[in-house]
């Protein structure tokens, strides 16, 4: 089962790795900020902060200092990538509203906030071992984290729906709103995966590790979530063909 | 039928199909007008419907025809551009 979950883990890296990759590539040719913001937020979430932290925790036996320093380079990278979601929301989503911008704000002052926390109080080696917390700051690192893919989670339905509508008659395309969908379920499922974290921490007080069906959860949060993500990057034919195809709802009249 | 139950009569189709009025564009106003106002306005017993849907059409072409168009990336346009270029080509 623990095999199982490794496995789940492991092709949500591998998922994140390429598409994030394939999206950086992207930025480079139309030089536009959203597909750098998604790139960065990707690769650092999905890929990066996940290698340096199980590297941590698997390679690094020795003192405690050691796999303090690749625990906080892990969680900096993954605080980096939260942060992009952020602005890439605020951006994409909402780039005339004051509301959204002060959110982003916000955001980003709670995920710093929460990182120094993690650091001054030494609870950040709580991510490297299975010694429970003694105190809020990893919760409340873990909830100020998760904030940034569950506000582009909603948006995205809420997009969603919108072109939902817009399809109906004419003015959206049926590959592009499920692909609005599909990244919703991508970003959905990790900030499900940190909501089960933070349960997970505020009842026992350990990672996820402590149990199977925690570790079973996330990693099947992460499957779902790497399946989204490359069927919305790289759309098979016979599904693109289903899509098209697909009877689209009838306008309303 | 008031002007505001007119600009009530607008806003509710364009919600309907998930438009926003602050940031819809002309050539989504025009589909709208083609495919759904003039439904609306018989509903709401207006009388000459097509002949009013039709006239909006024709100050829409000339608010078209004057506006310098700037194009604004939105939310839809990222989306579209966010795929592979091997899927892409296979598309077109």
């Amino acid at each position: 089962m623990i095999a199982i979950s490794v496995a789940g883990l492991l092709l949500s890296m591998v998922a994140s790795l390429v598409v994030g990759s394939r999206v950086l590539a992207l930025w480079w040719r139309t030089r536009k900020l959203p597909e750098l913001l998604l790139a960065v937020a990707t690769l650092c979430v999905g890929f990066i902060a996940y290698a340096v932290g199980t590297a941590g925790k698997i390679l690094v036996e020795g003192p405690s200092e050691l796999r303090g320093s690749f625990t906080l380079i892990g969680l900096s990278i993954e605080c980096i990538g939260h942060v992009a979601l952020v602005a890439f929301s605020w951006r994409v989503f909402r780039p005339r509203e004051a509301w959204a911008g002060g959110l982003a704000g916000s955001l980003t002052a709670l995920i710093a906030v929460a990182l120094a926390g993690e650091v001054v109080s030494g609870e950040l080696l709580r991510y490297s071992d299975m010694i429970p917390i003694s105190g809020p700051w990893v919760p409340f690192g873990l909830a100020a984290r998760g904030a940034a893919p569950t506000w582009m989670a909603i948006e995205c339905f809420q997009l969603y729906s919108k072109l939902r509508l817009r399809q109906r008659i004419g003015l959206a395309e049926p590959l592009v709103v499920n692909r609005v969908l599909l990244w919703g379920v991508a970003i959905g499922c990790p900030a499900l995966g940190f909501a089960v974290s933070v349960a997970h921490r505020l009842i026992y007080g350990t990672g996820l590790r402590a149990h199977v069906w925690a570790l079973s959860t996330v990693s099947l949060l992460a499957t779902v979530s790497a399946v989204a993500l490359s069927l919305a990057f790289f759309p098979p034919k016979a599904y693109r063909r289903w899509l098209e195809e697909r009877p689209g709802p009838a306008p309303r009249a | 039928m008031s002007k505001l139950e007119a600009r009530g009569t607008v806003r509710l189709v364009l919600r309907d199909v998930g438009l926003d009025p602050s940031s819809v564009t002309p050539r989504q106003m025009a589909v709208v007008i083609e495919r759904l106002l003039g439904a609306a306005l018989s509903k709401r017993k207006v009388e000459s419907a097509a002949e009013l849907c039709q006239a909006l059409m024709r100050e829409l072409e000339q608010i078209g025809a004057n506006r310098v168009e700037h194009h604004e990336d939105t939310a839809y346009d990222l989306f579209e551009r966010l795929e592979s270029d091997g899927t892409r080509r296979g598309r077109s």
